[in-house]
């Protein structure tokens, strides 16, 4: 259960979100501390701070 | 602060609902501001599609207050051959939550452990936190597909012109969702979702 610990830390302590939600991946395997783990991978890109529009996401939504 | 206005407005669309208008109207019509669009090549779609966060929240991804993150799996958005079917559904039940009540919202950590252990345990009691995921995959199906293009779609399938394949492509949705929208009791359902 570390990553959803973590993950509860990032988000109510080192901050204060007020609202999080999730849509499930496709494996029926997967553990609630399965899916805090891919956030807590995403938090720790550092790309994730870029500035530049995503050209790809753009495209999906026009 | 009303989903009403989004789907009364959506209904007035012509043709697919695009999820960049559908932003544009959710903001308009709630007390979230700003929503900002991630894909990660870190998140794997076998765990996690998607997720919605609203700020405040500090770096690497900065949010204010009354502004929210959804971030999806890139290995889903892209997939071949339907990944932004996928997208376009994940993306939208996540804007949904920007009307979720403040009754609805996970903003402590009890109540976000409840919710999130209840996707594995279904003994759990139900709280308002989890049933607002419920609404809002429902909702995406509403605003993703106009009800008169619906109403559509259930007749020529009942006369057998078309099939479920037709309508995925037809509207760019995931084919295992395409039967929620051809259900007996959908309209039933979705009206107490309009009003709250």
């Amino acid at each position: 259960m570390h990553n959803l610990e973590a993950l509860k830390k990032h988000l109510y302590r080192d901050n204060k979100v007020k609202n999080v939600k999730f849509f499930p991946g496709q494996s029926r395997d997967a553990t609630p501390d399965d899916m805090a783990r891919e956030l807590i991978k995403f938090f720790a890109d550092p790309s994730n701070g870029d500035a530049e529009p995503d050209e790809e996401v753009a495209a999906c939504r026009a | 602060m009303a989903f009403k206005d989004l789907y009364n407005a959506v209904q007035e669309i012509d043709g697919r609902v695009k999820t960049g208008a559908l932003t544009v109207l959710a903001i308009e019509h709630s007390d979230i501001k700003h929503v900002i669009e991630m894909w990660s090549g870190q998140i794997d779609p076998d765990a996690l599609r998607g997720s919605y966060i609203e700020g405040p929240l500090g770096p690497p991804v900065v949010l204010g207050e009354h502004e929210a993150l959804i971030a999806l799996s890139r290995e889903m958005c892209t997939a071949k051959p339907h990944g932004r079917y996928w997208r376009r559904l994940v993306y939208t039940k996540e804007l949904m939550h920007v009307f979720d009540t403040e009754e609805e919202k996970s903003d402590t950590e009890a109540k976000f452990d409840l919710q999130i252990q209840k996707f594995a345990d279904p003994t759990l009691e139900m709280t308002p936190q989890f049933r607002s995921e419920a609404k809002a995959v429902w909702r995406a199906m509403m605003v993703l597909c106009q009800e008169e293009r619906r109403q559509e779609f259930v007749a020529k399938i009942a006369s057998g012109d078309i099939t479920l394949d037709y309508i995925a492509a037809a509207i760019h949705f995931p084919l295992p969702y395409i039967h929620y929208l051809l259900q007996e009791n959908y309209t039933e359902i979705t009206a107490h979702l309009v009003e709250g």
